[in-house]
């Protein structure tokens, strides 16, 4: 099964081979021969690697798609049916549509204060030397579902920003994915922050249309000296997409990249994070709460390499799983012979609300460096008797007790967020995903009816 | 400071091996190779019966469809089965009565290994069923144990005489498909022990056996099974030593252990193969499965292991955990130096209600040696209430070598609660200075602090092993220590 689609998907890349490098060729020849190769040889991850273990892709991989090659073919203004409405969010927002930044958005390119802001595509001629110093320089030839990416992307979200400088606003990147067919989307977002240059994103994801989507999305993130970057990914597509983000980053010395992933939704989720560790100081936060219910499969997966002395990182992911969802962890921590005075943390708890529920979590060490600080835990349980009866024999309800135990259990994550208005929308939303009263902001859940 | 502190990790992580040396007894083999004539002629050599061939015959075909699992985080040489001697027993083969007619030589060398066969017996009250190089040398306190009807022979001896047990239980916990080396060595098996305690006996002294190895290039396949009768109750040693050999050998063993009814087993091994020397070279593969399954109520099954030698350790002790309110323990000791590699752990897998399980690993790693736990803690559906707790510590001697954890959690009940831990550290510089400040020199104090981070391990070992197992853990990183 998994040799036919090897062709599926190259053909796709093969018989349109000229709009996959016309603009630049000498610039994306090279990576797309790269992906292209290795893609032919590493395929669609099976459950029998490793690393997939837990999750089967094949199934979603092997339907017949759409694939979506150029921005147009939407004619509608999507601002007439898409708007985000969490409140009060002091946040500027773009847009992609199926992997294509939105034409409409109100940043195209270079900003006055030197930022770039814009479509990938377009930075390829805008900015092209930043570009070809950058795109693509995480890319590792381990992983099919990343060569995949590297071989069928055609744009996404492209942000820069320079020495010394910092994003004024913080950005949000909404992903929308809307079709009339099953639609195949791929998507390449590059973030570069130079020195001492900071910058806040969040990032959505939303299904527009009731069809079935497969997105492959990889994010490369430069930090270099002491730069900072927030970062909020917020997953929330319909039951019957299968999502695949792969958010790659490289960090130089005493820079910090502090994400926090939210999955709220998503028939089927795998994120992966491949995090490098480079330069002394620099330091890592990575925490994830997933809230799967109905027949949901949730996998995230965070490899983490220590390679400079000095860092720091820290893992923290939380599931509360209800119905016959699934849901993997593994975490795993490199720490090279030279990475010595390393601090790394490593957790992952697990809430079991139904019988059907499963969890499976590997949180592994491999470590080379004798004079670190390494620790990790992983528990799957549910909520503590104690506290149960606690809040019992004051008065409140089981129900209503289970509540607040559960979300109690989500706050260690939820309080990472770094913007209190959003934290609170997010607060809201999981307080009615727990309830079962709402499972999408308003405005996705009158589109989908 | 640390120029004496570097000085002493070097003679630590650069000591070699002790037990190195080769004992010249006759020793009676078969052609090197590995296919069905070699099989069948194994299997007549040992009389068996037919229903033994036909196991051995089903494993090995099944065998050939099989290819080496390569998940483990080592490095395995390619190992060519075709060179490899499947059957070695020592020459003169009469049945001991005393043990004045045990070879001259043979005895030797267990003195030289520090087991008074004899005075062991006596003094300790162990029966030991000493296995070199394939076959039951001697047995002793068989009379006192088949008073009580516990049976407690080589595995030969039991296919002869107990063909009903045999058939019963053997490949029922470990089957010949489990994984390659399981079928390998139910293809080719030579020899091992066999235990059978009865309904509510409860047996009276620890049962001990040392597996050793020797003729050159053949490598030692056993088998152990065990099996303990309701509300039964036995305790199993099992301590290996190999000579200094510069080729690596194979060591591929097979253990099955089953607890019926409020049976509790222990297991406890204590194993120092040749590691190999300092350069790498040599050493023994110890590639075992070891499985146990608690299939009454009430039940428990304990290992213990202490694993300081073989240059490649490929191992995990596991605990099916089928029946009601059963116990499931793994403890574990394993030390890696110079180019030593171990990826060991352990299985639960939580079948029945309430059933438990707990798992301790303290790995230390010197040299330029990795190190690794890999553990799978599965819960299944039926296993309401099911408990378990892991912890796993690593310790880093000097910055060559490597420290990994692998745990697996597999949950699919929500009543369960699965906890699991781990951290990795060196032994502090401020640990040795407040053990120096007080007179103790770095080198006691390095024995002291790996001792006191070994010894919830130690402590669940019988008491003539926890001795023997903390001197090891001396030895292996000698120069110093100790």
């Amino acid at each position: 099964m998994e040799d036919n689609l090897i062709p599926t998907y190259t053909g796709v890349y093969l018989n349109n081979k000229a709009l996959f490098t016309e603009d630049v060729p000498q610039l994306l020849e090279p990576i797309r021969q790269q992906a292209l190769e290795d893609f032919s040889t590493l395929g669609i991850p099976t459950n029998k690697l490793e690393r997939y273990r837990y999750i089967d892709l094949l199934p979603s991989f092997n339907k017949k798609y759409d694939f979506y090659l150029k921005p147009n073919l939407l004619n509608l203004k999507i601002e007439d049916i898409f708007q985000c409405d969490v409140p009060q969010l002091d946040m500027k927002e773009v847009l992609t549509i199926n992997g294509f930044y939105y034409q409409n958005n109100i940043f195209k390119g270079w900003q006055p204060d030197g930022t770039y802001v814009g479509s990938l595509r377009q930075a390829m001629h805008e900015a092209p030397e930043i570009v070809a110093k950058y795109l693509n320089k995480t890319y590792t030839a381990n992983d099919g579902l990343l060569s995949l990416n590297s071989l069928l992307f055609l744009d996404g979200l492209f942000i820069y920003v320079p020495k010394n400088k910092s994003l004024a606003f913080p950005l949000q990147l909404i992903n929308l994915l809307i079709a009339n067919n099953d639609l195949f989307a791929t998507q390449r977002n590059l973030i570069v922050l130079e020195e001492n240059a900071a910058a806040t994103l969040v990032v959505c994801d939303h299904a527009l249309s009731s069809v079935q989507f497969l997105s492959n999305t990889s994010t490369e993130i430069f930090a270099e000296q002491n730069a900072s970057l927030k970062l909020t990914m917020l997953q929330n597509v319909n039951n019957k997409a299968t999502a695949i983000t792969t958010t790659n980053i490289h960090q130089a010395s005493n820079s910090q990249v502090h994400s926090v992933v939210l999955t709220l939704h998503g028939g089927m989720v795998r994120n992966n994070f491949n995090i490098k560790l480079t330069g002394e100081g620099a330091d890592n936060q990575t925490h994830g709460l997933y809230l799967p219910d109905a027949s949901q499969h949730i996998d995230n997966s965070v490899f983490i390499e220590h390679i400079a002395p000095h860092c720091t990182s820290n893992q923290l992911f939380k599931g509360i799983l209800d119905d016959t969802s699934y849901a993997a962890f593994t975490g795993r921590i490199y720490v090279d012979r030279e990475a010595q005075k390393t601090s790394a943390y490593q957790k992952c708890s697990n809430l079991l609300l139904s019988p059907q529920a499963k969890v499976n979590a590997r949180p592994q060490l491999e470590i080379y460096a004798d004079d670190v600080k390494c620790t990790h835990g992983a528990t799957a349980g549910q909520v503590n008797d104690e506290a149960m009866f606690y809040l019992r024999s004051r008065g409140i309800s089981a129900q209503e007790a289970q509540f607040l135990l559960t979300f109690a259990f989500a706050y260690e994550v939820t309080q990472n967020i770094p913007l209190g208005d959003l934290r609170f929308r997010m607060e809201e939303l999981i307080n009615k995903r727990l309830r079962k009263e709402l499972g999408r902001c308003h405005n996705c859940m009158i589109t989908l009816g | 400071m640390a120029a004496e502190q570097d000085e002493i990790l070097r003679e630590v992580t650069g000591s070699e091996y002790k037990y190195g040396f080769v004992t010249d007894i006759e020793i009676e083999t078969i052609p090197k190779g590995l296919n069905e004539d070699i099989i069948r002629m194994i299997s007549a050599k040992k009389e068996e019966p037919e229903f033994m061939l036909e196991f051995r015959l089903k494993a090995f075909r099944h065998w050939q469809k099989m290819s080496m699992p390569n998940w483990a985080h080592l490095r395995i040489p390619p190992i060519d089965y075709q060179d490899i001697i499947y059957y070695a027993a020592p020459r003169k083969k009469p049945r001991y009565n005393s043990l004045d007619e045990v070879d001259p030589e043979l005895l030797e060398t267990f003195n030289k290994l520090g087991i008074p066969l004899e005075e062991q017996a006596h003094l300790a009250g162990v029966a030991v069923d000493a296995v070199m190089d394939s076959i039951s040398v001697k047995t002793t306190f068989k009379e006192t144990l088949a008073e009580k009807g516990i049976i407690f022979c080589s595995m030969s001896e039991a296919i002869r005489e107990h063909p009903d047990l045999v058939k019963k239980y053997l490949g029922s916990v470990v089957p010949y498909t489990d994984n390659y080396f399981a079928a390998l060595n139910s293809a080719v098996f030579s020899d091992g022990s066999f235990c059978y305690i009865p309904k509510g006996v409860r047996c009276p002294m620890e049962l001990s056996t040392y597996f050793r190895i020797n003729a050159a290039n053949t490598g030692q396949f056993e088998r152990t099974l065990i099996i303990a009768d309701d509300d039964s109750y036995v305790s199993y040693l099992e301590g290996c030593t190999a000579p200094m050999r510069d080729e690596n050998q194979l060591h591929a063993a097979v253990v099955e252990l089953i607890a019926l009814n409020n049976a509790e087993i222990k297991y406890s091994t204590v194993q120092n193969w040749y590691p190999g020397d300092k350069n790498g070279k040599g050493g023994i593969y110890n590639f075992v499965t070891k499985r146990g399954i608690c299939k009454g109520n009430n039940s428990k099954i304990s290992w213990t292991q202490v694993e300081t030698g073989s240059a490649i350790t490929w191992k995990y002790p596991s605990c099916i955990l089928r029946g009601d309110n059963s116990v499931g323990e793994f403890y574990s000791v394993a030390l890696t130096n110079n180019y030593q590699q171990a990826d060991t752990g352990t299985k639960m897998i939580h079948i029945g209600k309430n059933t438990r399980s707990r798992i301790v690993s303290k790995g230390i790693s010197a040299g330029k040696s990795n190190n690794s736990y890999r553990g799978l803690v599965k819960i299944l559906k039926t296993a309401e209430n099911a408990r378990n707790f892991s912890q796993c510590d690593s310790l880093l001697i000097g910055n060559n070598c490597g420290a990994h954890t692998f745990p697996y959690l597999e949950v699919e009940n929500p009543s369960a609660i699965v906890e699991h831990e781990a951290t990795t550290s060196k032994i502090g510089e401020d640990q040795i200075f407040y053990c120096n400040q007080r007179g103790i020199s770095t080198e006691d104090a390095v024995a002291l602090i790996i001792n006191g981070y070994a010894k919830e391990v130690l402590n669940q070992l019988p008491m003539e092993f926890a001795v023997e197992a903390q001197k090891l853990l001396q030895i292996s990183l000698e120069g110093s220590v100790g």
